[in-house]
Order: C-alpha cells, then sequence, then structure tokens
C-alpha cells in the first residue's frame, strides 16, 4: 500500500474528527464568538508590532488624558502613552502567561493525578491531601499570598498560578483515570505485560485528554484573569510593562473622568477571559459528541 | 379455532440519522387460543420490535407505518390511546429479559404489585395485597411476606422474573409476551422459570403465550409454533416439530446447523456474510447475500410468504426445494 | 539431540498448568472502624491439572467464581492462598522481568469483545502491542507479522488501519484472538468467549479457535457457562460451584456418567433442539437460588439446594476425589447416586 495511502486511513478519524469540529463551531453562535475574540487576541498578540501605532512605553506629557480619539483609539493615559499601543503589547504578555502557566499546569497536574488515581493506596493519599490544602484556600488570595512571598514580578506570578492551578487538573486526571483503570481494555493491556509506565501514558491518558483539554482552555481565561488580578494588586509586572491589570490598577484614581485608561485594558482582560470561557464550552460540547459516537 | 392474535404484513421503521431503519418490514404471525408460539432470531432480526409493536410501544423516531394487528378480532394498530391502554396489562402483558432493570429500583415489590393490580383490576388496595400475595406464592416464591417488602435490586434474577410474571398475570391475560425471559438467567434457573411458566399455563392462568428467543433448544421445548425472524421479516412459520425435522428456509436449516449440539464434535456449520443493514437491505430477498442456493430471482423479487403445506408458511422463492440437509 | 526428544515426550505426557488448592477471598469491611467482618469466598480451593494441548473446560453458573479463577491463574488478580505451577514453576514468586515473560507464554481472551479493545488506537498497534512489548523486531518485521495474524483469524490488510468501533461483535473478538495468540502462548485461557455473540458468529469463532489450537499447539482452558458448548470444544470439563469444584471428568465421561448432583442437574437443564424429546419430564429442576459466597452453606455447599441431600451433607464438607481414572468428584453419595440410576 502507498505510503500516502497508509498515512491517511491511519488518520482519518483525526481528519474526520476536525471537520466534525469545524462544522459544529460552524453551528453555534456563541462557539464562533469565542473562536472569533481568541484567534483576534492571538493574532494581535503575534503581529502587535504591526497592529500598535505607537511605541507602547513612550511618555508624552504633553499628550496626557486624550479620550479616545482617531490618532489615539483608546486615548492616553496619565503619561501620554498611547493606551491602544498598550493594550495590544499587553496582549503578548497575557498570552504568554496564559500558555505558559497552562502548559505547566496541564503537565503537573495531569501527571501528578495520573500517578494518584492509578497506584492509589499511600501514593494516592498524599497527593490528594495537598490538593485538598491548596484547594482550601481561595485562589486569588493563595496566589496573592505566593506572589508577595517571592517578590512581584511577572516571572512569580507565573509560578504563584502554577502552584495554586494544578490541584484541579490533578482532581480531573486522578478522577478520569481511576475510572479508566478498571475498563477491560486496560486489564487486556495488563495481560500482554504492558509496564504501568507504558499503560498509564500510552493506554489511559489518550483516553482522559478530552475533559483536560476542556478543563485548559476554560482555564486559560482563568489564568489570564487571575494574572491580571495580581498584575491589578501590583505583585505580577512592574510599571511601565504595559500588562492589562496594571493597566487597570494604574488609571483606578482617573476612573471618573478618564475612564479609558482603566477601562480599555478592562474590556480586554473581560473579553478574553469570555472568549476562552466560551471556546471551552463548545470544545465541552463537541468531545461530549464525539465521545457518544 | 378463531385466531387470538393475528398479526398481517407488520411493518415499523426508524426515522434516524443514519436513515430508515426498516426495523419490521413484513411480519406475519398468528397465535390460537391456548397456543405457545416462539419467535425466534438473532440479534438484529426485529424480534423485540415486533413485541412492542404489537403492544404499540414504539416510540419516535420509530413508528408503525403498516399492516394490522388482530387481537380477538379488532386490529389494534386502529384503537385510540385510551382503548389500547386497557388492553395493555389486561388482556395482553408482557415479561421482559433483565427483570431487576425493569422493575422501579426505588419502590418496594409490594407498592409495585399492588399498583399493577389495581391498575388492571377493580379492587381495593387490601384486596389488591391479598390477591398479590397469592401471586407470589403462585410463582413459587417460598416467602412472599417478606418478598413484598423488598427492593428489586435486593432480589436475585430469577427472583424478580418471578415477580414480574406475577405482575403480568395479575389480570389474567388471554396473551403474554415473554421477550426473552430467561436470557440473562443461569441454566438452572432458566429451567426452573420454564418449569414455572409451563406450570402456569397447565394451571390456566396464561392462557397463550408469545414467547421471543435467540435459543433454538428453550423454543424446541416450550412452543407449539415457531415463527423464524430474518431481517425484520417473518421467513418461516411452522409447528415445532417441522421446523426442527422439515425447515424449508435456507436461513432456518442454516440456523439449526451451526448450533453446537450435545454428542456432535465436527466443524460448526457457519453461515458466511453479515447481518443485513437494515438502512440499505440487500435487493430481493435479504437472505440471498448468504444464501446457499442462491439463484438470480433471489436477487430480484423479494419472495412472498405463502402456506407451504399445511400451516407451514415459508417467504423463499425455493421453498420445499430437496436439497442436501 | 536426544535430550530434546526425551523432553519432547515428557512434556506430551506432562502438565502445563498444576493448581493446588487455590483460594482468592475478598475481604469484607464494615461497621466504624471498617474491620473486616467476613470474605467473598469467589474462589474456596480448587485444584487441577491441565495436560499440555488440550482444552480443558471450566463449566458453572454465574457467581461460580469461574471468571476470579481464570483471572486468578493469570496473575492478574492476585490469590489469597494456594499454588500455580506453570510449566513446572511456581508463578507466585515471579517478579519484574519472570513475570513479563510468563505473560508472554500464557494469554487471555475474555467475554467482552466490545469492551477488550483500545477504543482509540488502531487494530495495528493494538495488535502488535505484545510485540513490542516482549520483543525487538523491526517495524516492518511487526507489520509482516501482524498482517500474518489478521489473514489467519480471517481480516484483512485494510482492517489494520480501523478503530475498534467499527467492526462487528465478531470482528472485534477476532482481533482480540489475533492479539492473544501473535506471540504464540502455550496457554490460551479463554473466558465465555462467544457469550456476548449471536449462534452464527459464535459458530465462525469457535472453528477459528479449534483450528488455531490445532496450528499453534496452544493449550486452552475454556470458561463457559453454556454446556454445549463446553462438549464441543473440551477433552476434560470440571464443574464449578461456590468457588469450588464439584466434579472433574474427561468429556465423555461427564456426559455419559454424571456423578455429581448438581452436574446431573446442569446437564438437564439445557434446553436441546430437539422437539418431543422428553426431557423436560426427566428435568432435575434445582430448588432454590445459588447461595451467597458470602455466607455459603455448612458442609457441603451444594447442600441447601440437592434434592438428595442427607444430614451428613450439612455436616461435612465432601472432598474432591479420584473415583476412577481421571474422574473426580465431591460428593459424600455418589456412589448411591450412581445406583439409584
Amino acid at each position: 500500500m502507498k505510503i500516502l495511502d497508509k498515512w491517511l486511513m491511519e488518520h482519518k478519524y483525526k481528519i474526520q474528527d476536525v471537520k466534525l469540529m469545524m462544522n459544529m463551531i460552524r453551528e453555534s453562535f456563541l462557539a464562533k464568538l469565542g473562536l472569533t475574540i481568541i484567534t483576534m487576541f492571538i493574532l494581535t498578540a503575534i503581529f502587535a508590532p504591526f497592529i500598535a501605532t505607537q511605541d507602547p512605553l513612550m511618555q508624552d506629557l504633553t499628550n496626557r488624558f486624550q479620550p479616545p480619539s482617531l490618532e489615539h483609539p483608546f486615548g492616553t493615559d496619565h503619561l501620554g502613552r498611547d493606551i491602544f499601543s498598550r493594550v495590544v503589547y499587553g496582549s503578548r504578555i497575557s498570552l504568554m502567561m496564559g500558555i505558559t502557566v497552562t502548559l505547566i499546569l496541564f503537565t503537573i497536574g495531569t501527571t501528578l493525578g495520573l500517578i494518584a488515581g492509578f497506584f492509589g493506596g499511600a501514593v494516592d493519599e498524599i497527593i490528594m491531601r495537598i490538593t485538598d490544602i491548596i484547594m482550601a484556600f481561595p485562589s486569588l488570595i493563595l496566589a496573592i499570598a505566593v506572589a508577595a512571598a517571592l517578590g512581584p514580578s511577572l516571572l512569580n506570578t507565573m509560578i504563584a498560578i502554577a502552584i495554586v492551578g494544578w490541584p484541579r487538573y490533578a482532581r480531573l486526571a486522578r478522577a478520569n483515570c481511576m475510572q479508566v483503570k478498571n475498563e477491560l481494555y486496560i486489564e487486556a493491556a495488563r495481560a500482554i505485560g504492558v509496564s504501568n509506565l507504558r499503560l498509564i501514558f500510552s493506554h489511559i491518558f489518550p483516553m482522559i485528554i478530552s475533559p483536560l483539554i476542556v478543563q485548559a482552555t476554560i482555564n486559560l481565561g482563568g489564568v489570564i484573569l487571575l494574572a491580571a488580578g495580581l498584575g491589578f494588586l501590583g505583585l505580577g509586572a512592574q510599571p511601565p510593562t504595559p500588562e492589562w491589570g496594571l493597566m487597570v490598577s494604574e488609571g483606578r484614581r482617573f476612573i471618573s473622568r478618564q475612564w479609558w485608561i482603566s477601562g480599555f485594558p478592562g474590556l480586554a482582560i473581560l473579553l478574553v477571559a469570555l472568549g476562552f470561557n466560551l471556546l471551552g464550552d463548545a470544545l465541552r460540547d463537541i468531545l461530549d459528541v464525539r465521545m457518544r459516537r | 379455532m378463531e385466531k387470538l392474535l393475528d398479526v398481517r404484513d407488520l411493518r415499523t421503521y426508524f426515522y434516524t440519522y443514519r436513515g430508515v431503519v426498516k426495523a419490521l418490514n413484513g411480519v406475519y404471525l398468528t397465535i390460537k387460543d391456548g397456543e405457545v408460539v416462539g419467535l425466534v432470531g438473532e440479534t438484529g432480526s426485529g424480534k423485540s420490535v415486533t413485541a412492542r409493536s404489537i403492544m404499540r410501544l414504539i416510540d419516535p423516531p420509530g413508528r408503525i407505518v403498516g399492516g394490522n394487528v388482530f387481537f380477538e378480532g379488532r386490529d389494534l394498530l386502529k384503537l385510540s390511546d385510551g382503548e389500547m391502554m386497557k388492553i395493555r396489562g389486561r388482556k395482553i402483558s408482557m415479561i421482559f429479559q433483565e427483570p431487576v432493570i425493569a422493575l422501579n429500583p426505588v419502590l418496594t415489590i409490594r407498592t409495585q404489585i399492588i399498583e399493577t393490580i389495581m391498575a388492571n383490576r377493580d379492587v381495593s388496595v387490601n384486596e389488591a395485597e391479598e390477591i398479590a400475595l397469592e401471586l407470589l406464592e403462585a410463582v413459587g416464591l417460598p416467602n412472599p411476606k417478606m418478598i413484598m417488602k423488598r427492593y428489586p435490586f435486593e432480589l436475585s434474577g430469577g427472583m424478580a422474573q418471578r415477580v414480574f410474571i406475577a405482575m403480568a398475570i395479575s389480570a389474567n391475560p388471554r396473551l403474554l409476551i415473554a421477550d426473552e425471559p430467561t436470557s440473562s438467567l443461569d441454566v438452572t434457573i432458566q429451567a426452573q422459570i420454564l418449569d414455572l411458566l409451563n406450570r402456569l399455563m397447565e394451571e390456566g392462568r396464561i392462557s397463550s403465550m408469545l414467547y421471543i428467543t435467540h435459543d433454538l433448544g428453550v423454543a424446541a421445548e416450550l412452543c407449539h409454533r415457531i415463527a423464524v425472524m430474518y431481517g425484520g421479516r417473518v421467513i418461516e412459520f411452522a409447528s415445532t416439530e417441522e421446523i426442527f425435522k422439515e425447515p424449508l428456509h435456507p436461513y432456518t436449516r442454516s440456523l439449526l446447523k451451526a448450533i453446537p449440539r450435545l454428542g456432535y464434535y465436527d466443524e460448526l456449520y457457519t453461515i458466511p456474510g453479515r447481518v443485513p443493514d437494515l438502512v440499505n437491505p440487500p435487493s430481493g430477498c435479504m437472505f440471498h447475500p448468504r444464501c446457499p442456493y442462491m439463484k438470480d430471482v433471489c436477487k430480484k423479487e423479494i419472495p412472498e410468504y405463502v402456506e407451504i403445506d399445511n400451516s407451514h408458511y415459508v417467504a423463499c422463492h425455493f421453498a420445499g426445494v430437496k436439497d442436501v440437509r | 539431540m536426544w535430550h530434546v526428544i526425551l523432553r519432547v515426550l515428557k512434556m506430551l505426557d506432562e502438565d502445563i498448568l498444576v493448581v493446588k488448592d487455590l483460594k482468592k477471598y475478598y475481604p469484607i469491611r464494615g461497621g466504624l472502624l471498617l474491620r473486616i467482618v467476613g470474605y467473598v469466598k469467589a474462589v474456596d480451593g480448587v485444584s487441577f491439572n491441565v495436560k499440555y494441548r488440550e482444552t480443558f473446560g471450566i463449566v458453572g453458573e454465574s457467581g461460580c467464581g469461574k471468571t476470579t479463577l481464570a483471572r486468578t491463574i493469570l496473575r492478574l488478580i492476585e490469590p489469597t492462598g494456594g499454588e500455580i505451577y506453570f510449566e513446572g514453576e511456581n508463578i507466585l514468586s515471579y517478579k519484574g522481568e519472570k513475570l513479563k515473560d510468563f505473560r508472554r507464554k500464557a494469554q487471555i481472551v475474555f467475554q467482552n469483545p466490545y469492551m477488550a479493545l483500545h477504543p482509540r488506537k488502531i487494530v495495528r498497534d493494538i495488535v502488535s502491542e505484545p510485540l513490542k512489548i516482549h520483543t525487538d523486531l523491526s517495524k516492518e518485521d511487526i507489520y509482516d507479522r501482524v498482517l500474518e495474524m489478521l489473514e489467519k483469524v480471517g481480516l484483512s490488510e485494510e482492517h489494520m488501519f480501523r478503530y475498534p468501533h467499527e467492526f462487528s461483535g465478531g470482528q472485534r473478538q477476532r482481533i482480540v484472538i489475533a492479539r492473544a495468540l501473535i506471540l504464540n502462548p502455550k496457554l490460551l485461557v479463554l473466558d465465555e468467549p462467544t457469550a456476548a455473540l449471536d449462534v452464527s458468529v459464535q459458530a465462525k469463532i469457535l472453528n477459528l479457535l479449534k483450528s488455531l489450537q490445532k496450528e499453534f499447539k496452544t493449550t486452552y482452558l475454556l470458561i463457559s457457562h453454556n454446556l454445549s458448548i463446553i462438549d464441543y470444544m473440551c477433552d476434560r470439563i470440571a464443574v464449578m460451584y461456590l468457588g469450588k469444584f464439584f466434579e472433574i471428568a474427561s468429556k465423555r465421561d461427564l456426559f455419559k456418567r454424571q456423578l455429581h448432583p448438581y452436574t446431573k442437574a446442569l446437564i438437564s437443564a439445557i434446553p436441546l433442539p430437539e422437539p418431543d424429546s422428553g426431557r423436560r419430564e426427566r428435568r432435575i429442576i434445582l430448588r432454590g437460588e445459588v447461595p451467597s459466597p458470602i455466607n455459603p452453606p455448612s458442609g457441603c455447599y451444594f447442600s441447601t439446594r440437592c434434592p438428595y441431600a442427607q444430614p451428613l451433607c450439612r455436616e461435612e464438607e465432601p472432598r474432591l476425589e479420584e473415583v476412577d481414572e481421571g474422574h473426580f468428584v465431591a460428593c459424600h453419595y455418589w456412589r448411591e447416586l450412581e445406583d439409584l440410576g
């Protein structure tokens, strides 16, 4: 058989799945909205230098507090910087943080969850107690505590969010793992002599990946929100970095008259978080259908 | 003798996203008073759908699209919902394959059986309770009072099936439809239930029965006549003896040869091919792709269901052809 | 050269599997402190031998423990007590590499073909996995072996790239069989291999299993509740009830001459596709239900339902004894019952 034919057959279902996903997204308004927002967000982040009209760091004290106009679509802030450009560049930061943190959360959380779910016993107990402890605290408060302890910086924000966020993944991974572990095909694999490691990552993991991806997508929005929150509190990026949360915080003093300084970065945060939530919901619906097939 | 049940050319289709599934596409069946008729076939042949169609328990996306179901002379398919409800449970009742699941898990046996009795007979609660105890004893349950207090999940498969049978015969139905009632039970428990059904028939508590099964052995023991289904049609209908000794349809013959029998050790006969797709059935006779005697006409024309011998019905172009058995 | 021949000759007469007093108890915990309040005695002292290349059948109804027994023999479940010798070696002491090697030689086909294959893997990967784990053949060699195996079970190359849900029950079971036999194991345990399949498909699978056994010279351990299948496939048969063996005999002996009352009831309970055979009238109908494995009856486990139970039966548990060549029975009154006719 020709190599291309073989490849096509092997991946036939993945191709079909993607087509199915596209169709389903096309049919749901909310999904389309979410996807649009996210796409715009990602494109903005990637092409920031081409989209931003000015240097986000450049101050122009003669042009402070300009309301939104053609020249400054989002107005200027208290230091005369173009808010539009700052928001655009801020998307890079948010995206980078979001993706990095989510990847870390996903990896650590899934691995620990799989180990806990698969081996049970003492290992499970220990990991679960740790997740219990972390989840007992409201995430924002804990993140604040960690970030404050580590010192305010973008990196430390990411670490803080990672620490706070992995338990949810671990729990999800563990629950799914425990369910899948008892299925006949897993027992069949063990009967063949498959090692534990291979069982976990080659057999169990592919079965639990769907809910984890849904969780990750929804969470991305949450991560960005949390990062913005920490930035708002001054624990994240430091001025003059155009991080959205920080920008909202900086504009707080002027909110009654120069609402645009906090307003536009705030809107950006809102939209992006919303976009990821919508997309995550849509993904959940799609993956549900796929599983039922 | 008048026919108690006379099913003619029953058709039930399911309208699914994959297409129209012709689950029943020509079912003919007759049951006389006091008779046990077996409905035999493999998965997908349409046995359960037939039972549910007779009881008019077909929900969308399924619909009974044609045919007649004459019961005591009246066409059940033409009755109103209200009239049909009066027949269900009273004149025709049904027992199913998995009794523990079919019973309501959150109600005690007492509640369920009394509810059934009162729905189908005009009695008070106290009278119903007495009737219930009597029925539970009649079906061979050792401690009826205790059983009444139990919940379905506390009963074993065999016990639950007896409870179900008790409920089904509570209104003294003229026809009992049994849809694979022992398929999920162990063979010794199955023996008990079959023995019970026989006894109830002898005692007159069950008048006639339509017994659905994939197990030809059970059909041989219990039934006077057997209807064999394939691909949504009845393809042969005859007395039990004739089905086993003189089967006329190639599918029936193949089926009989494919069963492992005690003491028979040669290679089992296998029917080539696969079960027909009910959305895109084969042209002409549904069995033709797998039939050892297939000729051209089998691909083109659907064979008619005709009476070959005395009360021996077959749907095959070459029925009665004496060939190598 | 000679020692090879001698070894082969010895093997033909020897036992590939020796099971001694195997037990599997599941503890039941209850009360506030979750103490152990009892045991589910799924397998309660089972002993038997299986010879090379024979088909040994274990027949019993639901709850008798046969599935647990099958899994315990393969060490998919760890036994609570007893010994298991495979090819002369005590497999209960195996760890690590030796255990992995054991898995290569002893395989299992499960009852439910719909759930025995990984839903997200294509057939090629499913069937090649044993090769990947136990051998270091090249990718091309693996592909060829998988193809060869699939063709032997009646499938073709294009099936290799499909997912399990694209196949019917019978085809899936073939895939399971292909996977189980691809390493040419010495022992194949078959746990109700056709229970989930239709009659016509069942015939194909049974024929396939028989022909593969000839080709690969495998020993089969067949578990079923269906006596007709057991009769068709097996050379020797054990009858199981509530975790114990009541009778072991060759197929011919068992069907001609059942010694244990449960075996008699079991065989008489099968409805045969022979109308007017009179079997129904001669049938032994057992009273009551199978007792719970948590609280088995005292003495003989069958005493609560046995139509011939005597006082001794409630007091003393009968041991499984060889009463004729190769014919074992656990009943106090088997002689008297035989005389009854």
